[in-house]
């Protein structure tokens, strides 16, 4: 048995399922259960829903639990992060203060890499030892360090990772901007940090929270967590590295529908648009030839933009308890929401707007416990502003709305830059054969946003918990970039914590099985190359060698046989 | 609930950029137009965060196609012979480029690409300094068609004298070409001195700014205050492009002159152009990375404050005074000749109705020696058409008609009766009719 969890806006959903008998079936689990979500804390829903999914069944059965949560995400976009305080070493280039917010704790140290990874002036020990106790008199007790182009040489990182322990205690979360990712960016490199760094405890506590239940449930098996890049890692990788788990949602969707694929009928588009409705928002992802299409740089999470990877996706503040109103004639669907839909509160609620929800009950499309008091809400709402068919224009402009961001969306993705003539002549377009409903309200908006999409929309069955399943489906991901430059004599791959010496003669050859053996190492295996490659340089005084790129990655994809825990 | 985003801020202006360093293409292994030309730079780009910035673009490029190439060169050995692929790329780039600001989606662009073009000329029996199509005279061109513009200034600032855009242009009234550059009594091509105006029926319209070696960053900002921003505001063009060449930089191998990434941020701040199109700049590892993005900062509206090479001392891009007085003078000398170009010869000769001139062209890429003889037909009505004869060693003679944009219908038809006679009489020959965006060769 599989066990499956997702933190939405409005529930927390969790299935159960028979990792021997899920597919193909209408049903595809054993049981699936909803908790509500506390709008201030994650942790008593998934308990909660972990507590009566297993209700009745042996904990002996259960191989993992997955858990998608929204805990990082809430803590950002909340401010209830740790304070936290950031040494940067910018080198030549744009002024820091151009992307990082005043009133956050940076320090600007001396000291630079170049492009090449060549250190072309010294870190300043002593100015970072006085930022540090700085923070620590302010009470900060949580440090990212970060350097440009540290992917290339972590060295002066690694310098500043050292002096920060030693001044904050050799227990304080200190965040290494080239750990997270051997990707260029900087400023990413510098909020990917900072999350990491001011998410540490929090997440954490969430971790032996989990393992806590997890002994008090009889669960004898390893706890896994989604990642935005639909893959999972353990309960302890997440606690080390807070930020990947971050903006996991859509990713555990879409792994939902890789899953469900084929369809009823034999249909199984490789390449789709997900529409994932909840009650409070929804999201857009696609699948690129079967695979989950990752975003070109990474998530952006609470304004501040990190090299997380992660779906190419589009999140829109709609959603089952949007609430509807007229906006100078125009309907309008959220920003604002209100939870239950008025059909769906077990009482009369008073005066209240419609929701999205309610629009659908009134159209005959969602059968839900109390019409009248949808029909009611809107037919006040139709009356205020003198018309007749309201609920309607409601679900157009929702529908509408989701066409604009797929549209605009599949233009970023089809624009996106090139790098060499044979890619500038090759590079194929994404068209979509079909859009994908899941989530609450999708049975409902199915027949409708076929027009409104201009596509096949196909409904898999479990369309309402797809999030879960994929939770409880997907496989274990990794992504490591190697930077080698012969005539440094220097090879590293930082993610992964690999630096080392090469020779002249180190090649491409040599580098891509570098790379595949450290993923395997790390139990990625077979992992695929994303891009490797090799540029021969001539340097004035140090002669000819070359620069070798390479980005290798163990894919999202649901749990094989063998890999199955 | 939600705080202070930690989003960048906005640039001041928006600013496309086409970023095409053809990681697949060199003249040569060691040749310094090879493949690594533009890898740092791109990781710079990269690691600066500078496409997350509001209002900072990167677009794919388009192709450019033949008859782009056919509205500015003629082609004698053929258009196959002197093109690959990449020069559709670089030029297509440019063209993506311009066009992201012609049809206002950004307020400047910047193509970031390979290979150059502004040393080709109108006519290509090969490659001369690394270029063989002129990128910034296709995209132009392409422009005047698509989008109806007329008076185009180009500020090349290259190191080295754009010879192959003045060429294209010499005879234009509607293109003023304005390039700063080292002095050409010291290095390649060895054209650009002041008294290069433009042809008898363009005069002033060349505008030749030879500055001595060891020029820095004063120096040039003293030069583009007194000399081209001025000529800017009076000539007034609908649009002004920039061939970027960072050769100038103090660290560049070929040239000799002492630019900093930061000047050439604020010369970029005097010209403010709509359009950059890269061109030369072989100091990939200590030039580019920086000067690129201090030029991009700045066409964006940023800081660029900060973009300091490794290792910069003052002393590196200073100017000497004796340099700054020199350049005074030069500053009155070329504002002198370029309101009054007729006291400097042009160089032609009349014969029957024609200015004609006679000249040698040297192709160092390919080894190449072309004579050219060059008739321009002198109409009271219009600029008058043209008329090259070519010939070199390795593929013999070759006629070359063009009839400009602006011809009056006579010159139209003597430029086609020139043509078709030519063809009857079985020799090689091309032919442009601008004004109706055609072309025909009969090889
Ligand atoms: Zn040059
Ligand atoms: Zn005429």
């Amino acid at each position: 048995m599989l066990i499956g969890l997702d933190v939405g806006g409005t529930y927390t959903d969790a299935v159960l399922l028979d990792e021997n008998a899920w597919q193909g079936k209408d049903a595809p689990y054993v049981k699936a259960v909803k908790a509500p979500t506390q709008a201030d804390s994650v942790l008593p829903g998934v308990l909660r829903a972990l507590e009566e999914v297993l209700e009745g069944e042996d904990p002996n059965a259960v191989k993992r639990v997955c858990v998608s949560s929204t805990l990082g995400l809430n803590a950002l976009l909340t401010g209830r992060e740790d304070p936290t305080g950031v040494l940067a070493v910018p080198g030549p280039g744009m002024d820091p203060a151009l992307f990082w917010g005043e009133g956050d704790n940076l320090r600007i140290l001396s000291g630079a890499e170049d492009h090449r990874g060549i250190a072309v002036a010294p870190l300043d020990p002593g100015a970072a030892r006085q930022a540090l106790r700085a923070f620590a008199a302010q009470g900060i007790a949580a440090c990212a360090v970060v350097g440009k182009f540290s992917p290339k040489n972590p060295e002066q990182e690694y310098a500043l990772r050292d002096l920060a322990r030693q001044e904050l205690g050799p227990d304080a979360p200190v965040a290494c901007g080239s750990d997270a990712s051997g990707a260029l960016n900087f400023p990413r490199r510098l909020h990917t940090a900072y999350c990491n760094a001011s998410l540490t405890r929090t997440a954490g506590r969430f971790a032996s929270a989990l393992d806590e239940a997890a002994k008090r449930l009889r669960l004898n098996c390893p706890i896994v967590i989604m990642k935005a890049d639909a893959g999972v890692f353990s309960n302890a990788e997440a606690a080390g590295e807070p930020a990947a788990a971050m903006g996991s949602g859509p990713a555990a969707s879409l792994m939902g529908v890789l899953a469900l694929l084929p369809f009823p009928g034999g249909r199984s588009p490789r390449d789709l648009l997900m529409v994932d409705m909840g009650g409070t928002s929804t999201d857009l992802a696609l699948l690129a030839h079967g695979q989950p299409l990752l975003a070109r740089e990474g998530l952006r999470v609470a304004g501040r933009p990190t090299l997380i990877r992660s779906l190419w996706t589009r999140s829109i503040a709609l959603g089952g308890d949007s609430v509807l109103a007229w906006d100078e004639g125009k309907p309008r669907v959220g920003p604002d929401r209100l939870g239950p839909a008025l059909a769906l509160a077990p009482e009369d609620l008073g005066q209240r707007p419609p929701t999205l929800t309610d629009a659908l009950v009134v159209l005959g499309r969602a059968r839900l416990g109390r019409p009248e008091a949808a029909q009611a809400a809107m037919d006040a709402l139709d009356a205020e502003a003198g018309r007749k068919d309201g609920a309607r224009a409601f679900v157009d402009a929702a529908l509408d709305r989701i066409r604009q961001e797929a549209e605009s969306l599949l233009a970023e993705v089809n624009t996106r830059p090139v790098y060499t003539i044979r890619e500038l002549l090759v590079t194929e377009t994404l068209a979509p054969e079909a859009a994908v409903l899941i989530g609450g309200p999708a049975g409902a908006m199915a027949p409708l946003a076929e027009t409104a999409l201009g596509m096949p929309v196909l409904v898999p069955p479990a369309a309402a918990c797809a999030n879960a399943l994929g939770a409880a489906l997907a496989r274990p991901t990794r992504t490591a970039d190697l930077y080698a430059d012969t005539l440094r004599g220097r090879m590293s791959m930082t993610a992964l914590g690999i630096e080392k010496s090469i020779d002249h003669r180190y090649g491409l050859g040599e580098a891509k099985r570098d790379i595949l053996a450290a993923l395997a190492e790390e139990g990625c295996d077979p992992a695929q190359l994303v891009f490797a490659e090799s540029f021969r340089i001539l340097d004035e005084r140090q002669g000819r060698g070359s620069i070798i790129k390479i980005r290798a990655q163990r894919p999202a994809g649901l749990l094989r046989e063998r890999e199955r825990p | 609930m939600s705080r202070d985003p930690h989003r960048l801020p906005p640039a001041g202006r928006s600013l496309g950029l086409v970023f095409f360093p053809a990681y697949d293409w060199a003249i040569s292994p060691t040749h310094p137009e090879r493949e690594e030309r533009l890898l740092y730079t791109q990781d710079q780009l990269r690691e600066e965060g500078l496409f997350d910035i509001p209002g900072i673009s990167e677009h794919k490029p388009g192709l450019a196609e033949s008859e782009d190439v056919q509205r500015v060169h003629f082609t004698p050995p053929g258009l196959e012979r002197v093109t690959d692929t990449a020069h559709y790329v670089s030029a297509g780039s440019a063209i993506t480029a311009a066009d992201l600001v012609l049809s206002g989606l950004t307020d400047r662009a910047f193509a970031l690409t390979r290979p150059p073009g502004h040393h080709a000329m109108r006519v290509v029996q090969g490659g001369r300094g690394f270029c063989n199509v002129n990128i910034e005279a296709i995209m132009i061109e392409r422009l005047r068609r698509d989008h109806g513009i007329r008076r185009v200034a180009i500020v090349d600032t290259d190191c080295h004298h754009g010879d192959g855009s003045q060429d294209i242009y010499w005879h234009d009234p509607d293109t003023l070409f304005i390039s700063i550059h080292q002095d050409g009594r010291t290095l390649y091509p060895g054209s650009g001195a002041v008294d290069e105006l433009g042809g008898p029926k363009a005069r002033g319209s060349t505008v030749n700014i030879p500055l001595p070696p060891d020029t820095g960053d004063e120096g040039f900002l003293l030069a583009a205050r007194r000399i081209i921003r001025p000529l800017l505001d009076e000539w007034k063009p609908e649009l002004i492009v920039n061939s970027a060449g960072q050769d100038n930089h103090f660290t560049d191998p070929i040239a000799h002159m002492r630019l900093s990434a930061r000047g050439y941020g604020r010369l970029m701040d005097c010209i403010d152009p709509h359009l950059a199109v890269l061109e030369g700049g072989y100091s990939i590892q200590g030039a580019l990375p920086y000067v690129n993005l201090a030029i991009i900062l700045a066409m964006a509206g940023l800081d660029y404050s900060q973009v300091i090479e490794p290792r910069w001392q003052d002393s590196m891009s200073s100017t000497e005074p004796r340099i700054l007085d020199y350049i005074g003078r030069l500053a009155e000398k070329v504002l002198h000749l370029h309101r009054h170009p007729d006291r400097a010869d042009h160089g032609y000769v009349r014969e029957r109705g024609f200015w004609v001139r006679e000249r040698s062209i040297f192709y160092d890429t390919d080894g190449i020696s072309e004579k050219q003889r060059e008739e321009l037909y002198d109409c009271p009505q219009c600029p008058g058409f043209l008329v090259i004869h070519t010939s070199s060693g390795k593929r013999g003679r070759s006629l070359a008609v063009e009839s400009p944009r602006a011809a009056c219908s006579a010159c139209r038809q003597k430029a086609e009766d020139i043509y078709r006679r030519t063809v009857a009489e079985g020799s090689p020959a091309e032919f442009g009719d601008r004004a109706a965006d055609r072309y025909e060769r009969n090889f």
